[in-house]
């Protein structure tokens, strides 16, 4: 078969390389869905997703090359599949006659359906880690045929799904999700035409209301497809609904990027709002937050379980085993809690004491000074947790002090203001840092908002954390 | 962004009440209500779910029940989400509201400080095995009177001091001929006055319910119990729907 290697290739985009994760059991059509891309890949008209095996290891493009023969071949010659035996990442790629419009990854994490069987294993749930990193899944569901194929079975189902949930450390995917009906091109024409029309209403009634409640449960973004790789024209390769499903992926992708957009904005103009307002040190906030935010590479090696003392917390390269010396601070007289008592301490360079004195402020919520003292906060909150996190037994009390004022903070900011990226990198670098148990889903939060919200320095701190908590290698820059 | 701390509901019952039958039925036998909230039950890990799954066997004629074992390994945990068919603004179709703890009466009595936690209390009384013995109905009015007695008291408040909705559920209702006219109060009551003054002694606020995890009562076929057709299910979710209604209330006040 041709390698699509001749094909007019445009630069990669701009834009974030997208993951879809492929998934599903044995026979549910994983390698029909590999065949289609791959015959679409072979075409040069149209709109359509293809496959790119430039890069392809030799199983990977056996498999694929397999998985199209044999759609051509069905019901003409019985085809052996050579089926990858890993789990592997391919580029696909959406064409307009022959101009790429668009490009993701495809993740299949268990071509021969092996993991699906036996889901709550070692292997499995180290596979199905990758769900955590995922932009969309795709998860493939062989539609039931009177006579012929029984309605999904509802426990392995369950199993599967209970099981990416808990290697993904999620109670939900916010992803969006596709549950692909697959083979309908074998239903008769009007059940085919029925399930292309109303696939939802198709997969509850072959799942029964339960087993659907719980797709929504894990997946709130979920949508349902018909697809026939093969289509219903003999001896040829016609794929019916492949192309409308990697579609709807790039459209929610589309809509995510411009939800995050309008955040910015969002936040572009509370900032500036606050700017005139002149009533803040916000500038000052960000511009301590870019000078001080140094401790994601400990906390990272904290939470990975490794010795802080070996890594350095800006540059991530390996330092002498010398404990850092330690900064002895006077004693001094408790200060009348104030905000200029806590800008006094932060001067001082003595941020754990302005948090206590932040900590103990009694505001109200809407007043001028709380605003301030907040800012001052998220900029004594980070100074303080670099400063803990540095030191060779951080004190769990003063990391989870700093956890606690910077929630109390982040709970009145509101939501899209600019100053939540420091106070979130604060809280996200002490709970991962101290090993506080912090929720999952508040670290995933805090480390999206930093990402989204933050100054460069900063959203490099929280990608750095980000990569440790999900458990891939920790970046050194 | 997330601070809200998760709710739990503690699922509490004596040995044989129904409880693994009662999570059964809200993972696995759910049908769709028309004109109410949706919800869905997942379980949390795989030893809930194997163990839930394992409740029933295909049969014939139906199912067939198989008695519960105990969960191997950790304690099981559910989490109950509320579901929104056509997707809130944001296009979110679904809701993580609470999480539902089962607990065992003998082996796993909820700790305090769960029990502190909790923002409402499932407490099931197998109204048939209380009709069948006196023995079992005595042993199963002690077992709730000495629950209610445990539950978090408000400090300093006056009687009725426990504050946390309690959802009283009678179950194995589908064996009663009769159960969808009877009034549950008077049920309970059935059962002697204890039951019902121990609640408004305790209780500032419960309810009674009426569940019936199966729908139907289940046969003895082959040596087995043994359900005919497919179970439905009746007022399974009422309790939860209470509590979380409770609840937010409550946060709403």
């Amino acid at each position: 078969m041709k390698r699509s290697s001749t094909r007019s290739r445009v630069p990669a985009p701009p834009e974030r390389r997208r993951t879809i994760l492929l998934w599903g059991g044995a026979d549910s059509g994983k390698s029909g869905l590999i065949g289609a891309l791959r015959s679409d890949g072979t075409k040069s008209v149209g709109e359509r997703w293809a496959i790119d095996l430039d890069d392809a290891s030799p199983d990977v493009v056996a498999y694929a090359d397999s998985s199209s023969l044999a759609l051509r071949l069905r019901g003409v010659k019985e085809t052996s599949i050579r089926r990858a035996e890993r789990a592997f990442t391919v580029p696909v790629r959406r064409y307009d006659g022959r101009q790429v419009t668009l490009s993701a990854d495809l993740t299949v994490l268990d071509p021969q359906g092996e993991l699906a069987a036996d889901p709550a294993s070692v292997a499995a749930r180290r596979t199905l880690a990758a769900s955590r990193t995922a932009d969309a899944i795709l998860w493939l569901v062989e539609a039931p045929v009177p006579g012929m194929v029984a309605a999904p079975e509802r426990l392995p189902l369950l199993r599967q799904l209970v099981a990416l949930l808990d290697a993904a450390s999620a109670t939900e995917f916010k992803v969006p999700v596709v549950i692909a009906l697959t083979k309908i091109d074998r239903l008769p024409a009007a059940d085919m035409r029925r399930v292309l029309d109303a696939p939802e209403e198709s997969l509850r009634a072959a799942l029964g209301d339960a087993a659907f409640g719980w797709l929504l449960a894990a997946f709130p973004r979920l949508r349902c497809f018909g697809f026939s790789a093969a289509g219903p024209v003999r001896n040829a390769v016609r794929p019916v609904g492949l192309t409308t499903m990697i579609d709807w992926f790039a459209a929610e992708w589309r809509r995510e990027e411009q939800h995050a957009d309008a955040a910015r904005r969002s936040a572009r103009i509370s900032a500036g709002v606050a700017r005139v307002r002149g009533r803040a040190p916000f500038m000052a906030t960000m511009a301590a937050g870019i000078a001080i935010v140094v401790f994601a590479g400990v906390a990272a090696a904290r939470l990975l379980g490794q010795r802080g003392q070996t890594w350095t917390s800006s540059a991530g390269s390996l330092i002498s085993g010398a404990p850092a010396p330690v900064v002895k601070r006077a004693v001094r007289a408790a200060p009348a809690p104030s905000v200029d008592s806590a800008a006094g301490a932060l001067a001082r360079g003595d941020p754990i004491e302005a948090l206590r004195v932040l900590s103990a402020l009694r505001l109200r919520d809407s007043s001028a000074e709380r605003f301030v003292a907040d800012s001052l906060l998220a900029i004594a909150a980070l100074r303080a947790t670099e400063s803990t996190l540095s030191s060779p037994a951080p004190a769990p009390d003063v990391l989870q002090m700093i956890v606690t004022s910077t929630s109390e903070a982040i709970v009145r900011a509101h939501p899209g203001t600019a100053v939540l990226a420091p106070l979130s990198l604060a809280r996200a670098g002490a709970c991962m840092g101290g090993r506080l148990h912090c929720p999952a889903e508040q670290l995933r939060e805090d480390l999206a908002w930093v990402i989204l919200l933050g100054a460069p320095a900063e959203q490099d701190q929280a990608r750095r954390l980000r990569a440790a908590l999900v458990g891939d290698t920790v970046v050194v820059q | 962004m997330f601070t809200e701390r998760r709710r739990s509901i503690i699922l509490w019952g004596p040995a044989g009440s129904g409880k693994s039958l009662y999570l059964t039925s809200l993972v696995m036998w759910l049908t769709r209500e028309r004109g109410k909230s949706a919800l869905a039950i997942l379980p949390a890990d795989d030893a809930s779910a194997t163990w839930i799954a394992r409740r029933s066997s295909p049969h014939v004629d139906g199912i067939a029940l198989t008695p519960s074992n105990p969960v191997p390994g950790s304690d099981p945990l559910f989490r109950i989400y509320s579901i929104n068919e056509s997707g809130d603004a944001t296009g979110q179709r679904s809701t993580l509201v609470a999480e539902l703890v089962p607990s065992e009466a003998t082996a796993g009595e909820p700790s305090a400080a769960r029990l502190n936690e909790a923002d409402g209390v499932i407490l099931l009384l197998p109204v048939a095995t209380m009709a069948a013995s006196a023995d079992a109905r005595d042993a199963c009015v002690t077992w709730l009177t000495t629950t209610l007695a445990r539950l978090p008291e408000q400090r300093g408040a006056a009687p009725p001091a426990v504050s946390i909705p309690v959802a009283v559920c009678l179950t194995q209702t589908d064996e009663t001929a009769d159960a969808s006219r009877r009034d549950t109060a008077q049920w309970l009551e059935s059962f002697g006055n204890e039951p019902i003054r121990a609640l408004r002694a305790h209780c500032a606020r419960f309810e009674l319910f009426k569940v019936s995890s199966l729908g139907r009562a289940p046969r003895r076929r082959d040596g087995a119990h043994v359900l005919v057709g497919t179970p439905e299910p009746r007022g399974v979710l009422a309790p939860i729907r209470w509590i979380l209604e409770q609840t937010a209330a409550e946060v709403a006040a």
